[in-house]
């Protein structure tokens, strides 16, 4: 994958999941999570690394294994993005690639 | 003249018996009838039955009485309702006089029963001592001018003219530039709807053109008023523009000849002339326009204009070739007069220069553009004929876009510009539907895209390839090779650096007042804020320019688009209409200057908030009436006291204190306050505390007074020396009085009568300033009980008797 700087962010990449686009950051969706501050990521976190189309960084981030698909994140959204959908689909995706 | 003596008919209206519960009135009435020049004393109920209203009606047309004291408790619509009653008989409405006895404190049940007897008859004497001097007023009719001048030709100065020409009114629209548009003809589109606001402008051009009550002076500039609201008088002078309008037909013929030929960005370059070094979009827009061209911002008037100072000495290549005859090289500027009963003001703004931002490089790297020189851009790939880019679109791959470049800095504009968010979501919406895959990175720390502009950000963020990065790049360099920008940023919101390679990066800058603001603002006397804006209250009076006749709207107030400048130019045309009737009414309350006691010390004219005194033809200053918003503060400051507001004269405030001096209702002991209370906010914040039935001090006597900076130094003096041991002055908080200033130009005169009060041994202590808003009710209970108890610890006033 190219990358234009050592960040990993490859601005060029386009947004995988349509929805994440919306997100205007504003940290609901952390601020309703059990389980959000329990590892370095957070339910924000990840969705950002989407917006920049960091789809593999965002599927191995250690927040997915904590989420226990309570919804609360997808409730909380005020613009309507299924956090909760994008994390499942994330999980699986990256369970599918592991194997 | 020896006046003849008042004849008052004293009536106290007891509706419920309340009064009656509080202090036996049949007492007052007897002591009251043998006042002095009391005719007679009766109590009454409201509504006033019909046999006795028609009795005092009859007692007004014999004569037998000449005014009316009412006594009791009055409602707005009350006091009004029992006025219109009367004048059918002949009573003047200003032969009123109101005594509010709930107002005072004296009908409220919980207050000693002899005490309360004692106060109200303090009280009813100052109203009767005021009564006794009130004088019949009417208002006045000055003629006025129908017509209106409207400086600034841009989209609001076009639509008011519109409006204003409608109604029937002649318009003088003056113009700097040698066309109309301003800067909205500038631009490529219109947020939300999109459209072309060359459209906007061609519209409105269409009716004035149309109109015979409309006259557009383009390349001229008011360089003099004269005159007064509903009639002034202004001179405008015309800079020429060596083509003559009636007869250029605008073929172009002339272009193919004109030997001139020079880049132009049409006004859209945010940069000022010394530092414009052609690295933004003159070398974006190379197109070049010749010595003669079409009028500017947008050409109209059609006749081409000249800029005589790029033509080669000696050329007339233009006026060989013309076919009408419409060039005449010769041409001098012209000096024009016009009436106006009002002036609006609407210059508009112009562009923050970007080359004093220079963290992103502006002016020195080629790709880095304001977003008014961004507008350009998008104009080129839609009107035909347009200079051509050497910039491609084509294969420009990633534009940055930065916000609040040079706004909400403590180094450059400290305000909020509030459009250039909803203005860069609509330049990616547009650029984003030309160029499908062109990726775009907006920089910003707030998107300030209000109200229903939200769907623009959602429209725009829901678009692929756009994202949105909280935080600005701090470098921004020209790559040599590539010749692409590199900008480096963080990401704030994953914590992690980013590197961007961008085609362009639009600035998007902000908007400060316009240039010509500045001889406006000499011209015509205008203060301005501290950004260099006009303004004056900034929510109750928003369109007002401290000066009256002369109103303000669009961006000459403050940042606004489009939509809001044309709502802000059409109040302030609103409010204008009063002086363009062909008459202005003059309500009776005006200041009059006594001119035997008057020794033209200028203090009235310094202080008067709406600068509305000059000199009369022996240097004695006059209240132009048609500009006096009546506040009373000339009365207030005058050394002299040589001024009153005719319905509140000095005199009358003068025998209200004196009485209140002369007939004390507590014991020695008690401290008694009189306290001047400002009519727009502190008298309603007593009244409410009166009934909401909030205990004040019974010490306390008020008399309302228009604005607090009306309250003379004489009379604090006179109340102090008459053994009232407190004055107390209920202004506006700071920033809020309605006449601008009031409560500070008190504030001030107070203090300085302070230092006398010392000379004279006597405790500055005694009079006291107090803030009150208009539901204060609370904070005035409060302010009197401690002011109460400070008098006694100081003492009685030693003038007390």
């Amino acid at each position: 994958m190219k990358r234009e700087s050592d960040s990993g962010i490859d601005p060029s990449q386009p947004s995988p999941i349509h929805a994440v686009k919306n997100c205007m950051q504003c940290g609901r969706c952390s601020s309703s999570c059990l389980a959000a501050f329990q590892s370095d990521d957070s339910p924000r976190k990840v969705i950002r690394l989407l917006q920049w189309g960091l789809q593999s960084e965002a599927m191995s981030s250690p927040f997915l294994r904590l989420c226990i698909q309570c919804l609360k994140c997808t409730d909380a959204c005020p613009v309507s993005v299924d956090i909760a959908g994008v994390i499942r689909k994330l999980t699986r995706d990256h369970f599918i690639k592991g194997r | 003249m020896a006046k003849t003596p008042a004849k008052t008919a004293v009536l106290i209206v007891d509706s419920d018996g309340h009064m009656a519960q509080g202090i036996d009135t049949g007492k007052l009435t007897e002591k009251l009838s043998s006042g002095k020049d009391v005719v007679f004393c009766r109590i009454l109920k409201y509504p006033l039955p019909e046999s006795q209203a028609e009795q005092i009606k009859q007692e007004l047309t014999e004569g037998i009485c000449d005014r009316i004291l009412w006594i009791g408790h009055f409602t707005g619509t009350q006091k009004r309702s029992l006025t219109e009653t009367f004048v059918p008989a002949g009573l003047n409405p200003f032969l009123h006089g109101w005594c509010d006895l709930l107002d005072q404190g004296v009908l409220s049940a919980s207050q000693d029963r002899a005490l309360m007897e004692k106060k109200a008859l303090t009280v009813i004497r100052m109203a009767l001592a005021r009564t006794r001097l009130l004088e019949a007023l009417e208002p006045m009719e000055l003629p006025a001018s129908k017509s209106v001048l409207i400086v600034g030709a841009g989209v609001a100065g076009l639509n008011a003219a519109e409006t204003l020409s409608q109604l029937g009114h002649k318009v003088h629209l003056v113009e700097q530039k040698s066309g109309v548009g301003g800067k909205v003809a500038l631009l490529s589109r219109f947020y939300p709807r999109m459209c072309d606001p060359h459209c906007g402008i061609e519209v409105v051009l269409n009716a004035l053109s149309a109109s015979e009550r409309v006259d557009i002076h383009t390349l001229t500039r008011v360089v003099e008023t004269t005159g007064s609201p509903g009639n002034y008088t202004i001179r405008l002078e015309k800079a020429p523009r060596y083509v003559k309008t009636d007869l250029c037909t605008a073929c172009g013929e002339c272009l193919n000849v004109c030997p001139v030929e020079f880049a132009n960005g049409r006004g859209a370059i945010q940069d000022m002339p010394p530092f414009n070094t052609g690295n933004g979009l003159l070398k974006l827009l190379p197109g070049k326009t010749r010595a003669i061209h079409p009028a500017e911002p947008f050409p109209f008037p059609e006749a081409f204009v000249i800029e005589r100072d790029r033509c080669p000495a000696g050329c007339q290549e233009c006026e060989k070739v013309c076919p009408t005859g419409a060039i005449d090289l010769q041409d001098g500027s012209v000096s024009e007069t016009v009436e106006a009963g009002a002036i609006l003001v609407a210059t508009g703004w112009d562009p923050f220069p970007l080359s004093q931002v220079t963290e992103y490089g502006y002016g020195v790297n080629p790709g880095v553009i304001g977003n008014l020189e961004m507008e350009q851009l998008l104009a080129t790939f839609r009107v035909p004929h347009a200079p051509l880019s050497t910039f491609d679109l084509n294969k420009t791959e990633a534009v940055g876009f930065v916000q609040c470049a040079g706004s909400r800095d403590d180094r450059y504009l400290k305000y909020c510009s509030t459009v250039c968010c909803s203005g860069t979501l609509k330049q990616v919406m547009t650029l984003k539907q030309a160029y499908p895959d062109i990726r775009c990175y907006i920089f910003y720390n707030d998107i300030r895209s209000t109200g229903f502009d939200e769907n623009l950000l959602r429209t725009v963020k829901m678009l692929d390839g756009v994202v949105f990065i909280p935080g600005f790049p701090a470098q921004v360099e020209t790559n040599r090779a590539t010749g692409k920008l590199s900008a480096v940023a963080e990401d704030t919101l994953s914590g992690r650096e980013i590197k961007l390679e961008l085609d362009l990066l639009v600035l998007a800058g902000g908007m400060q007042p316009s240039q010509s603001a500045d001889q406006i603002a000499t011209t015509l006397g205008l203060p301005r804020n501290q950004y260099g804006f006009f303004e004056s209250h900034h929510q109750c009076r928003p369109e007002e320019s401290q000066r009256t006749g002369i109103f303000v709207g669009g961006c000459a107030r403050e940042p606004m688009n489009v939509a809001h400048s044309l709502e802000s130019i059409h109040l302030a045309a609103m409010k204008a209409l009063r002086f363009t009737m062909g008459t202005v009414r003059v309500e009776p309350a005006y200041p009059v200057v006594d001119k035997t006691k008057c020794d033209q010390c200028k203090r009235c004219v310094e202080d008067c908030p709406f600068s509305c005194f000059y000199y009369d033809e022996k240097g004695f200053p006059v209240p132009d009436l048609a500009k006096c918003r009546q506040c009373g503060n000339c009365m207030g400051v005058c050394p002299v006291i040589a001024i009153s507001k005719r319905d509140c004269t000095i005199r009358q405030l003068s025998q209200q204190v004196e009485t209140m001096g002369n007939s004390p209702f507590l014991d020695y002991e008690e401290p008694i306050i009189l306290s001047f209370l400002c009519e727009n906010d502190a008298a309603p914040a007593v009244r409410l505390a009166m009934e909401q039935g909030i205990p004040v001090p019974p010490n306390v006597i008020s008399i309302p007074v228009p604005c607090a900076g009306a309250v003379n130094n004489a009379l604090l003096a006179d109340a102090l020396s008459l053994g009232i041991d407190g004055v107390l002055i209920a202004g506006c908080k700071e920033g809020h009085c309605h006449y601008v200033n009031g409560d500070q130009l008190v504030r001030k005169r107070s203090g300085d009568l302070k230092d006398k009060l010392e000379t004279m041994m006597i405790e500055q202590e005694r009079v006291r300033f107090v803030s009150l808003e208009i539901r204060d009710a609370l904070k005035y209970a409060d302010t009197v009980a401690a002011y109460v108890a400070d008098l006694k610890a100081i003492g009685p006033n030693p003038f007390k008797v």
